[in-house]
């Protein structure tokens, strides 16, 4: 079915199409959820007041650019907000020890469950912005403008997410290979 | 070993085709968050009954604060031959008092009754007791008196009307020179010629004018009749005689009667004038909801303990007076009423409760509902009201007690649901069943203390019952509330 006119019914408040519209895009902006939310719960609750957003605000939604990009956006946004509203309490890091964030793909033999549980982990800002610049594409500066903090702080903080990310994974990469020796493998 | 990658790279590319389902969101629970914030309107009967009665609100205080304080009236009008002439009765809208007791012998003598072949005048003269303003309000009323000529019904219902308006205000006495002399015994008579002093009116005189006032045939029976070339001789004296009477012998001669009139029927009158009054009045009002049996929120609710509750309300009053005890009151008052529903079993039939009212599961609902706790509604149901009432006085002392009755049009304003645990408020939703609009009538009280000439403390315990009930699921019931309204009124 063209999304143009599933869009337009749901201008019109038509609860099929509306309907229609949520069973198509409701596991792509869950999936989106969840790298922006601490849980399986939290994400679920940001998809719903997304949709309920989405559809409050359809008429606003003028078909220039993608539809798809619109309803992510609000979605993310409504992530944001979430988390913009508890005070962000900053992480001590050694970063003298680690200022390198690459890593031997090979070393991250996760699931995507694993992977993203990993994103989950992450304090708030750093996963936020992790999650805008390495998942979503945004720049620095779109990401300051819409945590509301500077250029610098959004650069800091991917860095810090990446070093955090980074240091699990090895820490887990050596647990590993520590429970492969002790079983003889 | 492979070269290495920028982490986020990595995670990008692993993550990028990654989709997940939702468990928990359904399509039923976008559904009912979408439900819209049903945005009233009102109705047009409604829009309109309330503009009516605004607008006859505004009427009736219009034409209360215009009505012409009788007292206050001046009539101007310049006495010639000429329009004495013209003039016909029906023209004349007032006759206003007569003050001939101030009148000197010599217009006494020329305002005595004569027969003549020719054309003849009645003459009527008037004079205000309002005459500190110029003492210029005094008309001539020619009436033809021709042979055949008979005074028309009109006439006399006028001079009937001029007598009640004299009686009714009070304040002017009435009566003609021939009929003062008449009254006058010989001593004093002379005496009044040289002395127009209103002292020396003595009772007999002013009941004497007080019967004519009480028969207006009598009175116009005994109407001087003078022909038209006494007519200037007299007005020229009258005009004479403005120059010669002061303010303030007329003011003397009121309080003269005032304090020497034993009259009763004077006395009786006083008593009961009536000076046109409204006011306006600003008040707070403690709303208590008296609850019986039934659910405003959902049927299956009806066993439920389901008690009433204080809230707070507004408004304003605009009264006026309709007699001396009688008046009618527009106004307008916000107020809400409350009322909490406990004990409610977190079952099933709970969770379609709370579909009903718009309120979406949540982590805390669902720990709630896992632990199978208790909780409470609270229901807050604000509404618009357009009060019309009437009320009778039945004490005017320095608390001023009424009774008051009358009908209200409410209109929903806005309603919300909260739904608390033992700890925690959990939740807010609305009911959608609720009427928007609904009368109600109105029975109590009005208690009204004056603390100074025009202000007034006010204290109106009024109970109200709505006709129809408030909502359309079976367990609803008609809402019956108490409300004391409390304020301050201004009486302009």
């Amino acid at each position: 079915m063209d999304i143009n006119k599933l869009v337009k019914k749901c201008q019109k408040n038509n609860r099929e199409a509306q309907s229609k519209l949520f069973h198509l895009y409701k596991d792509v902006l869950f999936a989106l959820s969840l790298k922006y939310c601490k849980n399986y719960d939290e994400a679920e609750d940001n998809l719903q007041d997304a949709f309920i957003t989405i559809f409050k605000k359809i008429h606003q939604y003028n078909f220039k650019g993608s539809f798809e990009g619109w309803i992510k956006r609000i979605t993310i946004n409504k992530a944001i907000d979430k988390y913009k509203k508890t005070p962000f309490l900053d992480v001590k890091l050694d970063e003298n020890k680690i200022t390198d964030t690459t890593i031997d793909p090979e070393m991250v033999k996760f699931s995507l469950n694993e992977l993203l549980a990993l994103i989950q982990e992450l304090p708030d800002r750093y996963r936020l912005v992790f999650s805008l610049y390495e998942l979503d594409n945004y720049s620095h500066k779109e990401i300051a403008e819409m945590l509301n903090i500077s250029e610098g702080t959004s650069k800091s903080n991917l860095h810090r997410a990446k070093v955090i990310l980074k240091t699990k994974i090895m820490s887990n990469t050596n647990c590993l290979k520590k429970i492969a020796i002790s079983n003889g493998q | 070993m492979a070269s290495k990658k920028d982490i986020g790279k990595i995670f990008s590319e692993e993550l990028n085709d990654f989709k997940a389902s939702p468990t928990r969101v359904s399509w039923e629970n976008i559904e009912a968050g979408l439900k819209p914030k049903e945005r009233y309107r009102m109705p047009y009967w409604v829009l309109s009954i309330g503009l009516i009665s605004i607008a006859i609100g505004t009427a009736i205080i219009l034409n209360l604060s215009s009505n012409p304080n009788t007292n206050d009236k001046v009539t101007d009008t310049e006495i010639t031959i000429e329009n004495c002439e013209e003039s016909i009765i029906t023209e004349v809208p007032e006759i206003e008092n007569i003050v001939e007791q101030n009148l000197p012998e010599s217009l006494s003598e020329s305002n005595k009754v004569k027969n003549t072949t020719n054309k003849t005048n009645v003459i009527i003269v008037n004079r205000s007791k309002k005459a500190n303003s110029g003492l210029k309000n005094e008309k001539n009323i020619p009436i033809n008196t021709n042979p055949g000529f008979k005074v028309s019904e009109k006439f006399k219902d006028s001079i009937k009307t001029i007598a009640e308006y004299h009686a009714s205000n009070n304040t002017k006495v009435t009566e003609t020179k021939h009929q003062y002399q008449k009254n006058v015994n010989p001593a004093e008579k002379t005496k009044n010629a040289g002395n127009s002093d209103p002292k020396h009116i003595d009772a007999k005189q002013k009941e004497s004018t007080i019967s004519k006032i009480s028969n207006p045939d009598e009175y116009i029976k005994d109407s001087e009749i003078v022909t038209n070339d006494e007519i200037a001789t007299k007005i020229d004296t009258i005009n004479n005689l403005e120059d010669r009477i002061k303010p303030e012998m007329l003011i003397a001669k009121k309080d003269t009667l005032l304090v020497n009139e034993t009259s009763k029927p004077i006395d009786s009158i006083l008593e009961n004038k009536f000076s046109p009054r409204f006011s306006i009045q600003a008040h707070i009002i403690p709303v208590y909801n008296i609850v019986p049996q039934g659910s405003l929120i959902d049927n299956t609710l009806l066993q439920n303990s389901n008690s009433g509750d204080i809230s707070l309300g507004y408004g304003v009053i605009l009264k006026s007076h309709l007699n001396k005890k009688f008046y009618s009151r527009i106004g307008y008052n916000q107020f809400r009423i409350r009322n909490e529903v406990k004990n409610i079993k977190t079952d099933s039939l709970f969770v379609s409760v709370l579909g009903s009212i718009g309120i979406r599961p949540n982590n805390q609902i669902n720990q709630i509902l896992s632990n199978q706790e208790e909780i409470n509604f609270t229901q807050k149901i604000n509404y618009h009201e357009i009060a019309m009432e009437v009320g009778y006085d039945i004490i005017d002392k320095k608390v001023v007690t009424s009774v008051i009755g009358g009908v209200s049009l409410v209109i929903l304003n806005s309603n919300t649901i909260t739904a608390t645990s033992q700890s925690n408020t959990l939740a807010t939703g609305r009911n959608s069943k609720i009427s928007k609009t609904n009368f109600s009538i109105n029975l109590g009280a009005s208690f009204q203390y004056k603390l100074s000439r025009n202000i007034y403390f006010n204290i109106e315990p009024i109970a109200k019952y709505q006709l129809q009930n408030a909502t359309n699921n079976t367990a609803s019931y008609r809402p019956f509330y108490f409300a004391i309204q409390t304020g301050f009124s201004y009486q302009f």
